[in-house]
């Protein structure tokens, strides 16, 4: 099972490869990433699916919703790896 | 049913200054404030401005003035009069605002951006069968239908997550047939310039052809007064 911390990497490192100018420690933990980083929709797809390919998971669309922080988005995908090896 | 709309573009090619700020909302300056990235906060703010200077003058007060509220979406709406519906988006050059007299969206992208996403992650299964085996003519047939997507979604205002597979463009692009609800939104391209993409939405099929002018074919329009960077077009839709 992947750390809490591992997921967070995993999504930062997907955050700055679509946001190249993204100061990774600067970005809070419960703000909305699109409100936060300016990311709009294709730039949120396009960190889902690094994120997807990276964790090997598949994400559904309706789950995209429950991506929209970092916290938020850790606490998904621990729920979602559980049992993968991280 | 007429639905009047107009729509504007422009370049958004120069930092927001304090005037742009201080015609800002508290609620608008405060989200402003949350965006991390500087040019991504003076975007934001441009954008904005322009929308209040739009809407001062048919309001009748000073852009500061205009009340414009927020969905829980984050889509504006005009509190002054909650029958005028607003449409806008923005790349990181060029901001679009739509104003019209029922619910619209639009949605505009760099016609060079990359990479847009796998499209098994957003298209249905029948729009992946039409997708245009060249990889440049392809690159533009997706951005046409991302952009035709969002602006449906931001027409409908669905207020829970609605996802791109589940707006179905039929083959010409033109109507959008929502999976679950089978709501018809009607999709017009808009001619921003020759390098962005564009998409305007309103809800329900066109009882008649629709005639949208090029930008800059402005009918007399309040916009043609307005700054040479401006562009504009206005048109009545049949519903």
């Amino acid at each position: 099972m992947s750390t809490n911390d591992e997921l967070r990497h995993v999504v930062l490192r997907a955050v700055t490869r679509v946001a190249p100018e993204v100061e990774a420690d600067d970005l809070s933990a419960t703000a909305d990433l699109q409100d936060e980083l300016d990311l709009d929709s294709m730039d949120m797809l396009n960190v889902i699916t690094i994120v997807s390919e990276e964790l090997g998971i598949d994400i559904p669309e309706d789950d995209y919703g429950d991506l929209r922080t970092l916290d938020a988005a850790v606490s998904y995908l621990a729920g979602r790896t559980i049992g993968h090896t991280g | 049913v007429s639905l009047v709309l107009a729509v504007w573009s422009r370049p958004l090619d120069r930092p927001a200054t304090d005037r742009d700020w201080e015609v800002l909302s508290v609620s608008e300056q405060d989200r402003a404030a949350r965006i991390g990235h500087p040019r991504a906060r003076s975007r934001f703010v441009l954008v904005r401005a322009m929308l209040r200077e739009l809407l001062a003058e048919p309001v009748g007060v000073g852009p500061s003035t205009v009340r414009i509220e927020a969905t829980l979406r984050g889509r504006p709406w005009l509190a002054d009069d909650p029958a005028v519906h607003l449409g806008i988006s923005h790349t990181d050059d060029v901001g679009v605002v739509a104003i019209a007299s029922g619910p619209v969206g639009v949605d505009v992208e760099r016609a060079d951006r990359r990479p847009v996403p796998d499209p098994a992650m957003w298209l249905t299964a029948a729009e992946q069968r039409h997708l245009a085996p060249g990889v440049i003519e392809r690159h533009r047939q997706l951005l046409g239908l991302w952009t035709a997507k969002e602006a449906v979604l931001k027409a409908i205002d669905p207020g829970i997550a609605t996802g791109l597979r589940s707006v179905g463009l039929g083959g010409d692009g033109r109507i959008a047939v929502l999976e679950r609800s089978g709501t018809v939104v009607t999709v017009l391209p808009l001619d921003v310039s020759p390098r962005h993409v564009a998409a305007l939405a309103v809800r329900g099929p066109l009882s008649s052809a629709p005639s949208v002018g090029r930008f800059g074919d402005q009918r007399g329009d309040r916009a043609s007064a307005r700054s040479s960077t401006w562009r504009a077009m206005s048109c009545t839709l049949r519903l």
